[in-house]
């Protein structure tokens, strides 16, 4: 399973998707992950920084959606303060 | 009526008193560290934006480092550029402290756009500084140590 989060008011949104399902060719699946890509997409063009987490990993800046990810963090947009 | 009164103001007295020590612990940052982000790890807690940022936090963060938070309000990163520099994130408002051999030699500001749940801003400063301290550094304000440290 992957996971894209992002971060907002609410705390985080979440959006799921199973890769083995997309790799099967389950079209539901598909659909999940083409959101997720969409969502990836907006956050960034509105400025957002994405992370890739992965267990055991150090956490990396990413800048193409990747699908493989167990879990994507999008930070919204930072500013000196 | 004459049982009413005194039977009031006893109580009004009480919730006075409880209030007054709520805000007393409130100013205790060693105090508060611990007392909200396990009021906001319950299920029950209201607000659901600060549940779910808790929750994230503690999946996110080591043992060491969440206990490290909640023992001291405070997260320390190392610097991935400089050896010797130390980041540390406090919980809540506040700016962020760099230390280099123990003391504090600037702090800097940074923050989102869009306002985020206090676990989240926590997140935010260690993923951005342990994947980019490069820009973080160019886009948060620096701002000079304070004379107390």
């Amino acid at each position: 399973m992957g996971m894209l989060r992002v971060l907002s008011r609410r705390g985080d949104d979440q959006y799921e998707w199973n890769v083995s399902q997309v790799e099967a060719g389950d079209q539901e699946a598909e659909a999940a992950v083409r959101e997720a890509e969409r969502i990836f997409r907006e956050e960034r063009a509105r400025g957002s920084t994405a992370i890739r987490v992965q267990p055991g990993e150090a956490p990396q800046k990413i800048d193409e959606f990747d699908p493989h990810a167990k879990e994507i963090v999008m930070i919204p947009r930072v500013i000196g303060g | 009526m004459n049982n009413f009164l005194p039977v009031s103001v006893t109580v009004l007295i009480i919730l006075i008193t409880f209030a007054r020590i709520v805000q007393l612990v409130s100013l205790c940052p060693s105090a508060t560290s611990r007392v909200w982000p396990w009021l906001r790890l319950q299920r029950w807690w209201p607000v659901a934006a600060d549940h779910t940022a808790e929750l994230l936090l503690r999946d996110m963060l080591t043992p060491k480092e969440y206990n490290q938070l909640r023992l001291r309000a405070l997260l320390e990163i190392p610097s991935q550029l400089y050896p010797g520099r130390v980041y540390q994130v406090p919980r809540g408002p506040g700016q962020v402290m760099v230390l280099e051999g123990g003391r504090v030699v600037e702090r800097l500001c940074l923050q989102p756009l869009e306002a985020l749940p206090e676990a989240d801003v926590i997140l935010m400063h260690k993923l951005l500084l342990e994947t980019d301290e490069k820009t973080y550094l160019a886009t948060a304000n620096h701002f000079p140590r304070p004379t107390w440290h």
